[in-house]
């Protein structure tokens, strides 16, 4: 599957020149003007393999994008600065951004970089529309909140999103439990059992029998593991 | 440190507590009394006295050995030594005789009493001794000023410094100097206790609990003997050399990220160019947005420099009777240049009703003025609803017009109001900038305006947020 970069910059020339660089790189490009623009791209797109977003924005700026995309996702996020400050920078690695890279950059780089981090996420080949149908029972819609459960509306909450979205992402592997922590919580230290509650609350939304999951399987010692094909497993 | 010789944050006592020594005939210390005498600067029984008294002139036993002759007594002032303290004190060195009845010429003589307080008269005798003019110069600089005594209490206070603390002079005596500080602040190093000068930037408290950054310099004062009476501090309110350090800073980063910007335009274009096997729709594309964003940058390089000589006085303006209807329809005509439909209204009906048929002029330099209104109106229209008309205008006067540049955009908000001509007006965050470009335009147009000898004014009443804005350009009639 053709990876799917979100690109959010407000400068026309910029996500034009950009775009078309990644494009060229074999990506698949979809770009916002605004936080709004790439919150809305998202809730009716779904969520893309990568953002890659400006910094420095009018009203609502990069930094605060990417906080409001991770109270949701897992989505790796590369910025975009042409803010020499490396402070904000600094911070910004810390808490939101996989990497950045500095304005005006050169194309290649731009492009080796997105590959590193999406090296680091591995799996690709989940649906990345904006309903990822799980089985004939289950379809999530991560980027609007919510699950289908026999046809019924769940909603989910942003933590039970962004868990979601890191397991659903793998589906098939396991996932271990400092790494949902880290992911999910990166600036707080929050320990494993206010973890288990999250996916207990999410197994008597979407489970048919929480106590015997088939969706969100607990692996002894590792994490958890979101089941890779279920009994109703179209695919 | 020693205790305080009051207690924190109460009054000084109108009447000084006092200390009083009796001494023996060796001028040795026999007995101790400290009526609400505090801090821990008092001679022990047993000691000889000028262990712990230094006197300003002479020394202590030499004004034993006088007022034993006399019999009289005699005032003393000089320091307490003790507890690590030097405390400035006063007081009456009285010769005892030997028992009751016995005149203390004749009799065997019977020691003295020492009654010591604290000097509170310090700065009174320091300022007495200097010139009038030294006073009111104290009294009256800008920079702030104290004199604390050497248990680190302010004996003295210029108008500055209480008026920029929200004190009047008299309240900040009898506090410690470091109540000023904000709380947290570590205290002075101890080398600026022993005599050292130091400066240094910190934040500095209100009376009314607000913080605001100042710059201290601060030495001890000393008597001819090298002895310490006290330090003196001076105390700069550095508040909008803050803002101004902030600004540049601010500058820097905004100017950083407009320049590099389109440069990442125009590498990536360049980028695309050179692969070679772009379709020609897409090089087509790559030549125009790189050619876009060059020129942007030439304008935006140009601004700049211009700011910087129009702001530094550097900018030659050649300054011509500029007939104003000319001057408004080339603005008009340039500012709509490649656009295709008409945005802005010319209003010259003020203009037609000078009685003597002659055209209106204002004294200004025609370049400089078509830049300035050239500025004002790709803002206007940047800020303005599409479809949304902006009024371009003058209203003449009997010495002076206004040019008038109308929007009907969202406004002004008032925080940024008086921000507005900063160059690269940004938003709180740092990482918030300016909607659609530089920032330089305003503030490049008021620069230009003032060396013209005009003003760019936003009009009052017409900038409230939500009702458009108009800003007015006043300039001499020619």
């Amino acid at each position: 599957m053709t990876p799917r970069i979100l690109l959010v910059d407000d400068e026309a020339d910029i996500r034009w020149t950009v775009g078309a660089v990644l494009e060229d790189e074999g990506f698949s490009v979809m770009t916002a003007g605004s936080a709004d623009e790439a919150m809305a791209r998202i809730a009716a797109e779904g969520i893309p393999h990568l953002a890659v977003v400006d910094i420095m924005m009018p009203e609502v700026d990069g930094i605060e994008l990417c906080r409001r995309l991770h109270e949701f996702s897992d989505l790796p996020i590369i910025l975009l600065t042409a803010v020499d400050d490396q402070r904000t920078i600094n911070a910004a690695i810390r808490e939101f951004a996989e990497d950045y890279v500095v304005k005006p950059f050169d194309a290649d780089e731009l492009a080796a970089r997105v590959r590193r981090v999406l090296a680091r996420f591995e799996t690709f080949d989940h649906a990345t529309g904006p309903e990822i149908r799980i089985d004939r029972r289950l379809v999530l819609d991560l980027a609007a909140g919510h699950a289908l459960v026999d046809g019924e509306p769940v909603e989910l909450t942003p933590t039970e999103r962004h868990i979601l979205h890191i397991l659903v992402r793998s589906r098939g592997r396991s996932i271990s439990t400092q790494h949902l922590l880290d992911r999910v919580w990166p600036r707080e230290e929050v320990f494993e059992d206010s973890l288990r509650v999250h996916v207990h609350r999410i197994r008597r939304k979407i489970e048919e029998n929480p106590s015997r999951p088939r969706y969100l399987v607990t692996e002894r010692g590792i994490g958890y593991r979101f089941a890779a094909a279920g009994p109703e497993e179209e695919r | 440190m020693s205790a305080p010789p009051f207690a924190p944050d109460a009054a000084p006592p109108q009447r000084p507590a006092e200390l009083i020594l009796q001494l023996d005939a060796d001028g040795l210390v026999q007995a101790v009394e400290c009526p609400r005498w505090v801090g821990d600067a008092r001679p022990r029984p047993g000691e000889p006295i000028h262990r712990s008294v230094a006197l300003e002139a002479g020394s202590i036993e030499a004004a034993l050995e006088r007022t034993a002759r006399s019999g009289r007594s005699e005032r003393v002032m000089g320091r307490l030594v003790g507890g690590g303290e030097l405390r400035p004190v006063n007081g009456l060195l009285s010769p005892l005789p030997q028992g009751p009845g016995e005149s203390s010429r004749e009799g065997p003589f019977g020691g003295w009493l020492l009654a010591l307080r604290p000097d509170s008269d310090l700065p009174t005798r320091l300022l007495a001794a200097a010139p009038g003019i030294l006073i009111r110069a104290v009294e009256q600089m800008s920079v702030g000023l104290t004199l604390t005594d050497s248990s680190g209490r302010i004996v003295f206070a210029n108008r500055a410094e209480a008026a920029m603390h929200g004190y009047a002079p008299e309240e900040l005596i009898g506090r410690l100097g470091r109540e000023l500080g904000f709380p947290g602040e570590p205290p002075p190093s101890p080398a600026a206790l022993d005599g050292t000068p130091w400066g240094r930037q910190r934040l500095n408290r209100r009376q009314d609990g607000s913080m605001f950054p100042v710059r201290l310099v601060s030495d001890d004062v000393r008597d001819e003997g090298g002895n310490v009476l006290g330090r003196v501090t001076l105390c700069e309110d550095v508040t909008e050399r803050v803002r101004l350090d902030r600004m540049q800073e601010e500058f820097v980063t905004v100017v950083g990220h407009e320049l590099r910007t389109p440069l990442t335009s125009i590498l990536g274009c360049l980028a695309l160019l050179r692969r070679g096997d772009a379709p020609a729709e897409r090089t087509a594309e790559a030549l125009a947005v790189a050619e876009r964003n060059g020129r942007h940058l030439l304008d935006l390089v140009r601004d700049l420099l211009d700011l910087e000589r129009a702001v530094s006085g550097a900018l030659d303006v050649e300054l011509r009777a500029v007939p104003i209807a000319d001057v408004l329809r080339e603005a008009a005509d340039r500012a709509e240049a490649g656009s295709a439909e008409r945005r802005i209204q010319l209003d010259l009906l003020e203009l037609a009703k000078r009685p003597d048929g002659r055209p209106a002029t204002v004294l200004a330099d025609r370049h400089r003025l078509l830049q300035v209104l050239g500025h004002l109106l790709s803002n206007a229209l940047k800020f303005s609803p599409a479809k949304e008309p902006v009024r371009l205008g003058a209203l003449p006067g009997a010495e002076r017009t206004t040019l008038v540049v109308a929007d009907r955009g969202p406004g002004i908000p008032d925080t940024f109001r008086h921000r507005l001509f900063e160059p690269f007006l940004q938003a709180d965050a740092s990482t918030t900038r300016p909607a659609g470009g530089a920032g330089l335009g305003l503030a490049l147009a008021r620069a230009l305006t003032e060396r013209m000898g005009g003003t760019l004014e936003v009009a009052d009443g017409a900038a409230a947020e939500g009702h458009g804005t108009t800003l007015h350009v006043d300039l001499p009639n020619g």
